[in-house]
């Protein structure tokens, strides 16, 4: 998996680099809230509001760009109190920390439609998302960290400003990992979160 | 305002946001350190109903303390005499209290039947600041237990099954009730058939009322608790 990350990352930055001379481009910065759904919101329900990302878009045509984001979300919940089936006769009544991290790359084509004031813009993201997962109880800590395919499909709205090569920008999007993780006889499959952001972006021509 | 003076309030707020994302354990509740829990096991190819639902209760409520430089000490009773120690004598009626709602007919000592019954259940309290006790039903017919260590049982020259029970203790404590198959079996070498442990005496203040109520929460979520 180290070995598919390192391809990834390099295969990533050679893109950018060979495009990067070419055309325009914009780089964000912004804040990312993230929701978990599917199995995982049992394991976590609150949002995460803490979260960012850092992306860049290149553009290949007027239209197209190739697009690439690092992401980052931190999800907690202090869960109350509950019977768990933890093996075959065996349970165990606790109250659970749940933490979880996500740290996402991914890379993919984005098409933009430009309207004057403002620019929507669809995209699909693929890549690898390190994901940490761990449960605590008293001092015992239970936790898997994992590499995980993501796939991340995009929709957003960007909004130019006049006369500064700035714009802010609103998204929203749709994690889907392929991993899994168990803790106290619960599995939990196929990290998803929804994510919404906002935040500023730059252009470079 | 403006837009250098927007441009740098929301640079700083994102720089603002990006480190306090970074925060190990943000909102960790003390609670999850201090709470009490209650785990429980049994073993599911053992069938309860070839006990008649009896079960010898100890007298004794073992308690094994770290004290310091003489290692690990057990404290257990006056010689089979009722238990003097108040707090044993709570403990003590607690458990029989739960075996009795769990569908068990406890035989207490002085009874005819006492040490005869299918089943025997002995409870001990670890209270240590090592990492990991680890203790064996040496001689359960004498309610004596005894640390797996040299120095505390002499030398034993093998492990023999069931394998000693490790319990990370920590500073937490723990409550140990245990239900030993005893029948036809070498009384040496008994089999655990259900364990309860409350854990987290020592850690935070806990009432007598919310200890009880773990202890009742390990026979709780005990399927096969009530027996039939």
């Amino acid at each position: 998996m180290k070995k598919i990350v390192a391809i990834f990352l390099f295969a990533l930055v050679g893109v950018a680099a060979s495009l990067q001379a070419q055309t325009k481009q914009y780089y964000s910065l912004g804040w990312d809230i993230a929701l978990p759904t599917g199995d995982y919101s049992n394991f976590i329900s609150d949002a995460s509001l803490r979260g960012g990302s850092f992306s860049g878009n290149v553009f290949v045509t007027d239209a197209v760009s190739i697009g690439f984001r690092f992401g980052y979300n931190s999800f907690h919940e202090n869960k109350d109190k509950a019977v768990y089936q933890i093996g075959d006769g065996q349970a165990l009544t606790a109250a659970t920390y749940n933490y979880m991290v996500n740290a996402p790359v991914v890379v993919g084509p984005y098409y933009h439609f430009n309207l004057g004031s403002v620019e929507p813009y669809v995209g699909l993201g693929l890549g690898v998302n390190y994901i940490t997962q761990e449960t605590l109880i008293q001092d015992i800590d239970i936790y898997k960290n994992e590499w995980a395919f993501i796939m991340n499909p995009e929709i957003g709205l960007r909004f130019p400003f006049k006369n500064v090569p700035l714009a802010a920008y609103v998204k929203v999007g749709y994690n889907v990992n392929f991993n899994s993780y168990n803790a106290l006889g619960n599995e939990y499959n196929n990290l998803q979160t929804i994510n919404f952001g906002i935040g500023l972006s730059w252009t470079v021509q | 305002m403006n837009k250098k003076v927007k441009i740098g309030l929301l640079s700083a707020m994102f720089s603002g946001l990006f480190f306090t994302a970074c925060e190990t354990y943000p909102g960790y509740d003390d609670y999850v350190d201090e709470q009490l829990i209650s785990a429980s096991s049994y073993d599911t190819k053992y069938n309860f109903s070839k006990s008649n639902n009896q079960v010898s209760l100890s007298d004794t409520v073992t308690y094994i303390n770290d004290t310091g430089n003489s290692g690990t000490e057990i404290v257990t009773r006056d010689s089979h005499v009722n238990p003097k120690n108040p707090y044993t004598t709570i403990i003590y009626n607690a458990v029989k209290s739960n075996l009795e709602t769990a569908g068990f007919s406890v035989v207490e000592y002085g009874q005819a039947s006492y040490g005869a019954t299918p089943l025997a259940a002995s409870t001990t309290l670890i209270k240590s600041d090592v990492e990991v006790i680890s203790y064996y039903p040496w001689w359960w017919y004498d309610w004596g237990w005894c640390t797996w260590d040299w120095w505390s049982c002499g030398y034993i020259p093998y492990v023999p099954y069931p394998y000693p029970y490790v319990v990370g203790a920590y500073d937490v404590g723990v409550m140990n009730v245990d239900i030993f198959n005893v029948a036809g079996t070498n009384k040496l070498k008994p089999q655990a058939v259900w364990s309860g442990i409350v854990r987290g005496l020592y850690d935070g203040t806990h009432t007598q009322q919310e200890v009880g109520d773990a202890l009742k929460q390990c026979f709780d979520q005990t399927a096969v608790f009530p027996l039939k």
